[in-house]
């Protein structure tokens, strides 16, 4: 698997937004592919689903959605890249994977509640973390 | 061939048939009519000299006439189905493969008592709740807790 | 090499300024013949030496300039007052000389040899610690003489100790280790077999490991000098010399842990922290302790988040470099019995963790449904003055005025600071001349105070008269009555130490903080402010009225103004908010009363709490305290909080912008400064801002003395709050020392 990753390039530049898309397509199904593999060697199966692995995922992709420029599109997607082939190759271990696409990255803190809109800074920052 | 033919009335004569058939089937007799290898170490341990029984049942034989040095000596496993070389504690290990000439009952006198661990067999490829993980691996049953406080516990009642 | 290098460097502050001035020794021929190079030596030109600065601050003060003498150290000149001893005057030019016996806080024993000196047209070598510095003295500490005379002195030391330094708790921040390095020789010529020792029992908390030992009897001095009891000694003569407990028994003072200091060597170490870490892994912070009302100055050793040890810091004025086995080894009821997550008691009576957010809704909505008067808030006795200055903003905000600080009884009068405080300050306590101590033992109270008391009484022969109830003293006192009768009597002179008390030149009456409980203590202390009218104890030079606080958060509660009586606001309170306060009586709570609990233990309020909210400890936290005399120092943080706690002010202010009324700061900086409008003094940090004394302010007292005897304040000195109640190592104490 990794060396298969490592032999997929990403081409220099997108010639238009819509190559661009395709390419992100196409990146979110080959992640989606290795999802199993990533899963048994991180042993991730009684704390995490394929589904919910891949939601993360496309969440992840999502949160990009409002770019328009490919160059950057280009660039996010080899960063995406690497991260997968860093994945695959088992550079990270169990906790990364936990921490960053299980429980996610705001995950680890208190669920943010719509009423904390009004609250002030200090209470936002307090539900958070007592070193502030 | 009549001696086989007569050993094996007279045990079965002592024992009951019905003991007779588990024992053979204990022993590896029934079994090695499949395993070759098996059936090999049987016929090899004939006329060999049982020179000790070590604490899993594996059986050491040593041959010293009639047999080609550096192979006379060898073990038969307790387990007659899934055997490997594993199995061997260290104790036995050295007399095995002809590093010493004491037996693994005279060297059991050398293990420490305070901190000796049992022998445990290689378990590769039976399964993870088998395998040996290191002390911060995932799965480890024994994983430390890394946290240096301890909570309060709500108790039970009031 | 380097390791020593930075052992040396790391320099805890008894050896402190000692390592700066080390000089590498090496055996080179002349030290082989020292007659001969010392008679080469003149011949060579006199090398013009500096001045050094003075090692570990040592300072000289003339009382009186025709005292002043003067002395030559490696040639420079020092004036010192007389009486000083060579070794004195070389720390005053400068000049570290290495000693194990000597103590500048003990008395001269000067049996290590370590300090030898030259000291021209002496025979012999002199012990600098034991031999006065007379005038025109010249003293040569660097000469050959003195290096071989160090030498050897070293080589007969090592001789029967041990090489255990790897296995050794002392290592790393060793004296023995630190001076073989500097002074002693590269090889050692003894080959016999080394003596063995047998390890003492000294109780749970010092571990001793006596074949060590290097017979410099600081520890035995230490217990009958400073903790005044008589437990160690000197047994046997020559090779089968060793320090022990004459019969097989425990040390039994509240001082002991000083012993584990003081030790040059690993003989005595601490027995909780044997083998947990390595002293140059842990970082320092230096911090104030708050088991009791000193305020002693410590250092909270810790390794990543988990506080490994607890040291003492110098501070002439409150500890002097000592501490209380309380204050020391309470640290492992740091770790134990935590608050790590809110919760909140379900229906069916069980905690179960919620969110901060849940939490703070769930107290915000109970708050809005009772009537402002039933409101109550009772500030715990480990809480800093930030937290408290919020709990009452906060509780005054909500509409109620019942906010009070545990022990400090019923009405506390904080109308003047002087009524609450030690005016005579600890350190001041050395000046008088009769101690009068009513209702209050130092020695569990407040063991710092107590050894002051002590010092004073063994230095100046100064007379205690104590009343209360029967208890063990450290020193010689009259136990002159065990109630308020005796005030009766020595208010109308009647008792023979009237006399004593109005003859004192500077008396010191000390009254405990036990006596805040009672219903009659304003008669108490309107009966003692008379007895020091009329013995003259309060004067404008000098103030000896003095009340001694039981808690670290009492001082600043009383300055900040939670004054509210728990006899009327807990019977009407509909909803209480508990800051870390576990020892006030809950009995009269009506049972409907919601219980918010804010802390850092499951203790003993935890069982009656709805709400739980964990809160950071002393050591966790940046924090004021208020000492018993009146001085403010700051915690430090030196470890972060454990799971999901918070600091007490923050938990304070987050809960009142949920519940509507949001105090206007938002960070440590604001809340001072809202301290500052309510009691100033709280942000003189490391002063102490004097009380002004009146009696006539005082409103007259019609109350009547009780005949009831004085309680003791104290029952268990090892588990007198929520940390030390979780530590086992104080549980272990209290059931070994306090057995009777």
């Amino acid at each position: 698997m990794a060396f298969t990753m490592r032999s997929v390039k990403v081409p220099p530049n997108s010639a238009s937004l819509a190559e661009a898309r395709s390419r992100v397509i196409d990146f979110f199904k080959k992640s989606c592919r290795s999802i199993p593999a990533i899963m048994e060697i991180y042993n991730l199966h009684d704390v995490v689903t394929v589904s919910q692995l891949r939601s993360t995922i496309s969440s992840e992709i999502r949160k990009n959605a409002h770019l328009s420029n490919p160059k950057v599109i280009d660039m996010l997607l080899f960063k995406g890249m690497e991260e997968l082939g860093n994945i695959v190759e088992h550079a990270k271990q169990r906790h990364h994977i936990i921490g960053q696409y299980v429980v996610g990255r705001e995950g680890l803190m208190q669920d943010a509640s719509p009423k904390d809109q009004e609250a002030s800074e200090f209470l936002k920052q307090f539900y958070t973390s007592n070193y502030f | 061939m009549a001696s086989v033919v007569r050993g094996v009335v007279k045990a079965i004569k002592e024992k009951g048939f019905g003991n007779f058939i588990r024992e053979l089937r204990e022993e590896g007799y029934i079994r090695c009519l499949a395993d070759g290898n098996l059936l090999k170490t049987k016929i090899h341990s004939i006329g060999a000299t049982l020179v000790g029984v070590d604490k899993f049942g594996n059986k050491y034989y040593e041959k010293l006439e009639g047999i080609q040095f550096g192979r006379h000596r060898w073990v038969e496993y307790a387990q007659k189905g899934r055997y490997n070389a594993s199995q061997v504690p260290p104790e036995w290990h050295g007399w095995l493969h002809y590093i010493t000439d004491h037996t693994g009952d005279e060297l059991l006198m050398l293990k420490p008592k305070r901190y000796g661990v049992e022998h445990k067999e290689n378990f590769s490829g039976e399964g993870e709740e088998f395998i040996y993980h290191s002390k911060g691996h995932t799965l480890n049953p024994g994983q430390r807790d890394w946290t240096r406080y301890q909570s309060w516990q709500p108790a039970k009642k009031e | 090499m380097g390791f020593v290098l930075r052992a040396l460097q790391r320099a805890r502050p008894a050896i402190g300024g000692r390592v700066s001035t080390f000089r590498w020794i090496t055996s080179t021929p002349d030290l082989h013949k020292p007659e001969g190079a010392a008679a080469a030596e003149p011949a060579a030109p006199e090398p013009e030496i500096p001045p050094r600065t003075p090692v570990g601050g040592a300072r000289v003060q003339f009382s009186n300039p025709d005292d002043a003498i003067e002395v030559f150290v490696d040639g420079y000149p020092v004036k010192i007052p007389k009486g000083m001893t060579v070794l004195q005057a070389c720390e005053v030019a400068g000049v570290d000389i290495p000693r194990f016996c000597y103590h500048s806080r003990l008395s001269i024993a000067g049996n290590c040899r370590m300090c030898l000196v030259e000291v021209e047209k002496s025979p012999k070598p002199v012990a600098s610690c034991a031999m006065p510095a007379l005038p025109g003295m010249k003293i040569k500490t660097n000469t050959p003489v003195a290096k071989k005379a160090r030498e050897g002195v070293m080589e007969f030391l090592l001789m029967n100790h041990p090489l255990d330094c790897p296995i050794c708790d002392q290592g790393g921040e060793c004296d023995l280790q630190d001076q073989s390095m500097a002074f002693g020789s590269d090889r050692g010529r003894f080959t016999e077999m080394k003596r063995s020792v047998v390890d003492k029992n000294l109780g749970p908390l010092v571990k001793t490991v006596m074949t060590r030992c290097i017979q410099c009897t600081r520890c035995v001095r230490f217990a009958s000098e400073i903790a005044g009891v008589q437990d160690l000694g000197m047994l046997g003569r020559g090779s089968g010399e060793e320090i022990g407990t004459y019969v097989e028994k425990l040390m039994t003072s509240e001082l002991s842990g000083n012993v584990i200091d003081i030790c040059p060597v690993g003989a005595l170490t601490s027995k909780p922290f044997a083998f947990k870490a390595r002293n140059w892994e842990l970082k320092g912070t230096e911090s104030i302790d708050v088991t009791d009302a000193v305020g002693s100055n410590i250092r909270i050793d810790s390794r990543g988040p988990e506080v490994m040890r607890i040291l003492p810091r110098l501070n002439e004025d409150i500890n002097e470099e000592w501490i209380s086995d309380k204050t020391r080894f309470c640290y492992d009821g740091l770790k134990r019995q935590r608050l790590n997550d809110p919760m909140i008691r379900g229906p069916d009576g069980r905690f179960k963790s919620v969110s901060w957010r849940d939490a703070l809704a769930v107290v915000a909505e109970v708050i809005h449904q009772v009537k402002p008067d039933e409101i109550v808030g009772v500030a715990g006795k480990l809480s800093d003055a930030e937290s408290m200055m919020a709990l009452k903003d906060f509780v005054n905000r909500m509409g109620s005025n019942s906010v009070l600080c545990e022990g400090n009884g019923p009405n506390p009068q904080a109308d003047l600071r002087s009524s609450y405080l030690m005016n005579t300050s600890i350190a001041g306590l050395e000046k008088a001349d009769v101690f009068l101590l009513v209702g209050t033992q130092p020695r569990v109270e407040a063991p710092m105070v107590n050894a002051r008391i002590r010092k004073t009484v063994k230095a100046n022969q100064a007379k205690v008269a104590y009343i209360g109830p029967p208890t063990d003293i450290n020193y010689d006192h009259q136990h002159i009555g065990t109630g308020a009768e005796t005030l009766v009597e020595l208010v109308e002179g009647r008792h023979p130490f009237s006399s004593t008390l109005h003859s004192a030149k500077n008396p010191v009456i000390i009254v405990g903080a036990g006596i805040f409980e009672r219903d009659d203590k304003d008669a108490v202390f309107s009966a003692v402010e008379t007895i020091a009218k009329n013995a003259k104890v309060v004067r404008p030079d000098w103030n000896g009225l003095n009340v001694l606080l039981l808690n670290a958060a009492q001082a600043a509660a009383l300055d900040l103004g939670l004054v509210s009586s728990p006899n009327d606001t807990i019977p009407s309170a509909k909803f209480l908010y508990l800051m870390g306060a576990d020892d006030i009586s809950l009995e009269k709570l009506p049972d409907d009363a919601f219980v918010v609990y804010q802390g850092h233990h499951g203790d003993k309020s935890v069982y009656r709490a709805n709400v739980i909210l964990p809160a950071s400890a002393f050591s966790e936290k940046e924090g004021t305290y208020e000492n018993t005399e009146g001085c403010t120092q700051w915690t430090v943080p030196a470890v972060p909080t454990v799971g999901d706690a918070r600091d007490d002010w923050k938990i304070v202010r987050a809960l009142s912008e949920v519940a509507g009324v949001r105090l206007p700061y938002d960070s440590l900086t604001a809340i001072r400064a809202r301290i500052k409008t309510v009691a100033p003094n709280l942000l003189q940090v490391d002063e102490r801002e004097l009380a002004t004394m009146s009696f006539e302010l005082k409103p007259p007292v019609s109350q009547k003395i009780s005949s009831d005897p004085f309680k003791p304040a104290i029952e268990n000195f090892y588990m007198t709050d929520s940390i030390t109640r979780a530590s086992k190592i104080m549980a272990q104490c209290s059931a070994s020392l306090l057995k009777k």
